[in-house]
């Protein structure tokens, strides 16, 4: 949901600047990416690949708009670049963040698409002001040599990756989980009967990346329920610990089934408050009784969202003992109660 | 493409900075002096191969009641013949005829260029609008004589291209189709295309007999391609299109700008359109361009711009050349 309206951030950006750093989620730049890139006007496939020999296209400077060397240019363009991970947590959520792009975008990474934000000509939908943040599927990640390829439409106007931080990122919050069940989840946008039965066959479904917007994944625009499906086992070690179902951040509300049974859901959270619609904000983290987990399980989580981005969008998410899982439940206080400036100021915009 | 007219004044000085301090823009020949002049009117007198050898001469710029015609008020012609040096091939070159009392219509080399103010029966002055025309590069004849054909229509009072600067410059590297496309377009107010009626790309339609018409118009023309061309990527140069448009190829849509559907005004867009073409929207031998454009009050259609395909190689190559 984010809410966009322009005063609202204003204000809310005068009056709670440093409080605001708390709602920033734990990523930590691994490589920084800011700097001169290869570019090309024009649009061709072959510029993903990771082989491609861009050794005699021009730079450009990103962020940044490309008028800044190309006044007037509209279309498509591309944008190269090369990176080497020397250090990453063993788990957790690696990302790779651009910024705010204008207008569209699609991003590979070493020839394999990772993502997509707007929609592309003919059906074109713009989605400069949107924050880019693809999860990088480690299985993609090489040492060295790693090629990052940006195919960029801009209709009019400003053009490019324009601002914001750019950089591979990691979140050190998927290190707290015991199992982290970040990655690759069974996405649908429609019912399906017995879909929350533990042996329904999901097969047919779409994967999508947890945590990102589905905004980002090929739903652009979307409104309204999807259901999240995913399959984790628990190390017998761990059956006996009061274990935690973290979620991250869910944009707005959901429900969420374990084994076919209902487990929790937004409105049982500590912080949730019917009076404002921050719900995207709080954090998930749902007690996991032992008598409800089994050796296999099968977990869907309903999403709503009513406007904006949608879906399971920031991390960590993972199953944590109890007191990891207090650490994350924190924030949600810190957002909320310990600021009555921020509470106040939310209550009344809402 | 930014939607927030907030952000969009916040940045408008900006634009004008980096225009100042970046564009190239420089005059290439002095165009005031003797011009060939004729009161009346005789649309053969646009074209180049007319004599005006017997025509009066007249100081440029300057009010024609000074030279000889006082008190004439009506339509007259100016017709210059230039040079243009083959060193400005590859730039955009524009016309600038200072000031003229009340309205013009330019052409060169018999093609029209542009207009300001519109002639009688629905006569509109433009006697304080500075006037700059790009002369689209492929009406140009590098190392020989081009004409230029200026018609005027005053009103009353001081009449002519009365107030300079009168000169032709040179601005950025041009961005030049393989395939032309200025010239003749079918054209046909509403929805769909066809009909007999033709239209000049680019111009105002108002220029051109809708006067006044604001909607939806479709613009159509084919294109003939051979095997070899279809083995390479083309893209459309559609020009600065007043307001909305959605171009087809071969009956597919290929892109828009703007929402034609919408009934509210969409963020005003009057930069060049380039426009990709997908492979699958394209064949071998007549492909069918239209372009459906919607103008939302003030002037309307395809109104400036090197109309036409080109390569994506040249495409690309145009484009590094004409960065800052």
């Amino acid at each position: 949901m984010r809410t966009s309206h322009i005063n609202k951030i204003l204000v809310a950006f005068l009056l709670t600047v440093s409080i605001s750093q708390t709602f920033a989620s734990e990523w930590n730049c691994a490589v920084k990416l800011e700097g001169q890139w290869k570019f090309s006007v024009g649009d061709d496939y072959d510029w993903a690949k990771q082989s491609y020999d861009d050794s005699n296209w021009d730079k450009l400077y990103v962020p940044g708009r490309w008028e800044q060397n190309y006044e007037g240019y509209n279309g498509y363009a591309w944008y190269r670049t090369t990176f080497d991970v020397k250090s990453l947590p063993e788990k957790g959520t690696i990302a790779l963040q651009l910024g705010q792009i204008d207008d569209v975008d699609e991003v590979f990474l070493n020839g394999t698409k990772i993502g997509q934000t707007g929609s592309f000509m003919p059906n074109f939908k713009t989605s400069y002001n949107v924050d880019r943040n693809y999860n990088i599927p480690r299985q993609l990640l090489q040492k060295t040599n790693n090629v990052i390829a940006i195919r960029v439409y801009d209709s009019g106007l400003d053009g490019g990756i324009v601002s914001g931080n750019v950089g591979v990122y990691y979140d050190t919050d998927s290190e707290l989980a015991v199992l982290d069940l970040s990655g690759k989840w069974k996405f649908s946008i429609s019912s399906k009967n017995g879909m929350l039965e533990k042996n329904y066959d999901d097969n047919t479904w779409t994967d999508i990346l947890v945590p990102a917007s589905w905004e980002s994944q090929g739903y652009p625009n979307y409104d309204g329920t999807a259901w999240y499906r995913k399959k984790f086992s628990v190390p017998t070690g761990l059956m006996n610990e009061n274990l935690f179902l973290v979620l991250g951040q869910i944009d707005d509300y959901d429900k969420v089934y374990l084994n076919g049974k209902l487990l929790a859901r937004t409105e049982n959270l500590e912080n949730f408050s019917r009076y404002n619609n921050n719900t995207y904000r709080l954090y998930r983290v749902y007690e996991l009784p032992k008598s409800k987990i089994e050796t296999e399980n099968v977990l869907v989580v309903e999403v709503r969202d009513e406007t904006g981005d949608g879906g399971i969008y920031e991390g960590p998410v993972g199953i944590m003992t109890s007191q990891k899982a207090q650490l994350i439940l924190e924030r949600n206080k810190e957002n909320y109660w310990t600021n009555p400036i921020r509470s106040f100021f939310e209550y009344f915009f809402n | 493409m930014k939607k927030n007219l907030t952000l969009a004044f916040l940045l408008v000085p900006f634009l004008i900075l980096s225009i100042e301090s970046k564009a190239t823009y420089f005059s290439t020949l002095n165009l005031e002096g003797q011009w060939k002049f004729s009161i009346g009117d005789n649309q053969q007198w646009a074209e180049p191969s007319f004599n005006d050898a017997n025509w009066d001469n007249i100081s440029v710029p300057d009010r024609w009641e000074e030279q000889g015609f006082q008190g004439y008020n009506g339509i007259a012609w100016y017709r210059k013949s230039i040079v243009i040096p083959e060193s400005f091939s590859n730039r955009d070159l524009f016309l600038e005829m200072g000031y003229i009392d009340d309205c013009d219509e330019v052409f060169v080399n018999g093609q029209k260029i542009g207009q300001s103010g519109s002639f009688p029966p629905n006569f509109s002055t433009a006697y304080n609008a500075f006037r700059k025309y790009l002369v689209p590069n492929y009406l140009i004849q590098h190392n020989k004589p081009n004409v230029i054909a200026v018609r005027v229509y005053d009103l009353q009072l001081e009449g002519g291209i009365v107030r300079g600067a009168v000169q032709l410059c040179a601005g950025e590297i041009a961005i030049n189709p393989d395939i032309n496309l200025n010239g003749t377009w079918k054209f046909n107010t509403g929805q769909k295309a066809g009909g007999t009626k033709t239209i000049q790309v680019p111009g105002r339609w108002e220029d051109q007999g809708y006067n006044d018409y604001d909607g939806v118009a479709v613009y159509s023309k084919t294109v003939k391609l051979t095997v070899d061309q279809l083995k390479k990527k083309w893209i459309l140069l559609a020009g600065k299109i007043d307001d909305d448009d959605e171009c087809y190829f071969n009956g597919q849509l290929i892109a828009t700008t703007g929402d034609i559907e919408s009934e509210t005004n969409t963020e005003m867009n009057l930069e060049s359109r380039n426009y990709f073409i997908p492979e699958s929207a394209l064949k071998i031998g007549d492909n069918l361009i239209e372009i459906k454009v919607k103008d939302r009050g003030g002037e309307g259609g395809i109104i400036e711009g090197n109309i036409g395909l080109i390569s994506q190689d040249n495409f690309i190559k145009n484009w590094r050349l004409k960065r800052h």
